[in-house]
């Protein structure tokens, strides 16, 4: 088997975004898939183009490629080891788009989209019949607007997710995905989009010759979130259409219906399933229908969810004839707020100490003690140490104009940004994930996880110095700008934090 | 070694007067001059090993090295003053040639002796300045945490 295989990573509908997000995130940490995937390559697919989420989403995919293109040499087990490519680009970063574009849903209503104008209101008259198309759909279905996704529809989401399978971009996604790749999908079963989406891109991926052997696998989202209410008088005038009491009565129609279908047929390797008591007090998503507005708080299930994907990596292609059929779970109760403790021996491996070291990476460059404190003042940020003798790469390239500059504050800054809201907003979500100790103080900034000495960033700063003209970081190819940062930081970081 | 720092004290910087020689016989003889010269090299030899290799403080600055500079200048100075001192005028071996018969001659000889102890601290202290220098850019290309300093002046 080679050692170089693709995933493929769907995520459908806002939740595919923001699982989609919570991997990128681990794997910027360091977390490596095995099996040999050496190569993840996300795809949106969603009609909700402006979506909060989503955007969001591309933005940390599109640093995350331009970072990695700018570092020589990862192995694995580093900061960005793993290559995330979009389904067009080979490996050159493009910014390229993640998205899987939709034919007809930017300006169309779904009444549009369908051609309901077009029918007959007398079916006796006619072989179509507007009558029947009202049976199945409302009206407010029918003048929906397609742009802010199918709130919470699956039944329109069907026909115009249908398109996808026609489409140029599916038939290159084919054409792409090799005999050892595999496929790993992401929804929801209580919203649109994904609800419908999964079924009918299944069906469409075994309806491939090609793909017919392919390891494929899902994760499907139970309700792990609730919807806030509108103001009452605009609920008067214009009832919501997405309400979080009907999510239960939706998944539970839907998972039958999967049932039925996807494990039925055997559509899949493996389903993972994953939910979470919803909590209404102070943790209710504001009401946004769909676009910009709805973006989300990360929650700690869509990490949890993105772990599934670690573990299909992991698992061997099944020859049994039933799909297998996985339930995330916690190892031990928590209460209030999960820590690594409660979490799986297999998870804690995956993630613990990647996440700790990315923390502090972060926490280093962004707090006021951290780098600002060493920029110009300790040896490891300062150049023109040659005049003195001795071999060229004595001199620092990581000086004020590196840190200053706009390769580091547009992509490395940016990016540890996401990274640490992401946590942040982990921690105040339901269930709250707060792994790490919530105020980062200088002088123990390296204590993140339990057991380790208190030491702070002075320590990184040392450890630097060490580091800056050493055979760990040099050579390297000094035209890939990152690459003197990150290989100085794997070391000094993952000394302290991950042995 | 006793020549070379004879050498350097006596005549460049020209501590020596012809009438009173004999009290300086003392730092030849009993290797005054070496004592006083390994406290020049070695006292910044150690004060630079302290600041570039066992102090792992990464954000040191000119000022701090500043400050080690002059340490190392005052300690020197002091040092080698009261070296001197000890040799020329704190011993018996001299008593006879500092108290002479001739109180005239005893006072202008312990004066001079005392002028010579302040002349050698004092010129320890360019030689400090000197040695420091060189120990300075010697052993900061195997400093790991301030290799870079002094920053400027090179
Ligand atoms: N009102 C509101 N609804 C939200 C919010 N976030 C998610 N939802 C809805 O919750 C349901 C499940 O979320 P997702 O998995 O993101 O849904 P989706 O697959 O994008 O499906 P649709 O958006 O319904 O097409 C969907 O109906 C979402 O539209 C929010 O912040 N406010
Ligand atoms: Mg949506």
């Amino acid at each position: 088997m080679s050692d170089k295989r693709k995933l493929f990573v769907i995520g459908i509908g806002g939740t595919g975004s923001r699982v989609i997000k919570s991997l990128s995130l681990l794997l910027a940490s360091g977390c490596t898939l095995k099996g040999g995937f050496t190569n993840i390559i996300p795809i949106i697919i969603d009609p909700d183009n402006s979506n909060g989420d989503l955007m969001r989403t591309m933005e940390i995919l599109n640093l995350y490629q331009k970072i990695r293109i700018n570092i020589d040499g990862v192995d694995k087990g580093e900061f960005f080891n793993q290559k995330i490519q979009s389904l067009k680009s080979n490996n050159r970063y493009d910014n390229i788009d993640f998205r899987f574009f939709l034919k007809g849903v930017d300006t169309n209503t779904f009444e549009n989209y369908i051609g309901f104008r077009n029918l007959n209101e007398d079916y006796t008259k006619s072989t179509d019949d507007k009558n029947f198309i009202r049976l199945l759909y409302s009206k407010k279905n029918l003048k929906s607007e397609l742009k802010v996704g199918f709130k919470g529809h699956p039944n329109m989401g069907t026909v115009v997710l249908d398109q996808i399978t026609q489409s140029e971009t599916f038939k290159y996604f084919v054409d792409k995905c090799d005999k050892d790749d595999a496929i790993f999908l992401i929804n929801s079963i209580f919203g649109g989009t994904g609800a419908a989406g999964l079924p009918l891109l299944l069906k469409s991926i075994k309806s491939q010759e090609k793909l017919k052997n392919t390891k494929i696998g899902a994760i499907t989202y139970l309700p792990y979130f609730e919807i806030g209410k509108k103001d009452p008088e605009i609920e008067a005038a214009d009832p919501e259409e997405i309400k979080s009491n009907s999510f239960l009565e939706k998944t539970k129609v839907a998972i039958a219906y999967y049932n039925r279908t996807i494990i039925e047929n055997k559509e899949l390797d493996s389903i993972y399933f994953i939910g979470h008591e919803t909590n209404s007090i102070n943790h209710e998503y504001e009401h946004h229908i769909g676009a910009n507005l709805q973006k989300n708080d990360a929650n700690f299930l869509e990490l949890a969810g993105s772990l599934a994907i670690f573990d299909f990596c992991e698992s061997p292609k099944k020859t049994e004839n039933k799909p297998l059929v996985k339930e995330y779970g916690l190892d031990k109760s928590f209460d209030g707020e999960i820590e690594f403790d409660h979490l799986s021996k297999r998870d804690r491996d995956v993630i613990e100490r990647n996440l700790a070291c990315f923390k502090v990476f972060s926490d280093y460059l962004l707090e006021e003690k951290g780098l600002k404190r060493a920029l110009g003042v300790s040896r490891w940020t300062l150049d023109r140490i040659s005049s003195i003798g001795g071999p060229k790469y004595k001199n620092s390239t990581l000086t004020d104009s590196y840190f200053e500059g706009a390769e580091y504050t547009s992509s490395v800054e940016t990016f540890i940004h996401h990274f640490r809201d992401w946590l942040d907003e982990m921690r105040k979500n339901y269930p709250a994930f707060a792994p790490f100790p919530k105020t980062c103080n200088s002088k123990d900034a390296l204590r993140v996880l339990p057991g380790k000495p208190f030491k702070g960033f002075r320590s990184i700063d040392r450890e630097n110095n060490r580091l800056i003209s050493s055979r760990k970081i040099w050579p390297h190819d000094t035209t890939k700008v990152h690459s003197a940062l990150f290989r100085l930081f794997e070391h000094s970081i993952r000394k302290f934090v991950s042995k | 070694m006793n020549q070379i720092f004879a050498w350097i004290y006596e005549k460049v910087f020209s501590i020596d007067s012809p009438e009173f020689t004999p009290i300086l016989d003392i730092l030849y003889d009993q290797d005054g001059y070496v004592i006083v010269g390994i406290a020049l090299i070695f006292i910044p030899f150690v004060i630079w090993s302290v600041f570039y290799f066992l102090i792992q403080y990464p954000y040191l600055s000119n000022l701090h090295w500043r400050i080690c500079f002059a340490t190392q200048i005052l300690i020197t100075f002091v040092l080698s003053w009261f070296i001197v001192y000890k040799f020329v005028i704190d011993t018996d071996a001299n008593t006879p040639l500092l108290y002479p018969s001739n109180e005239e001659y005893g006072q202008a000889i312990r004066s001079f002796a005392r002028i010579v102890s302040r002349k050698i601290a004092f010129s320890n202290i360019l030689l400090s300045a000197i040695f420091g220098y060189i120990w300075v850019l010697v052993l900061r290309r195997w400093s790991k945490q301030n290799i870079h300093l002094p920053k400027k002046y090179i």
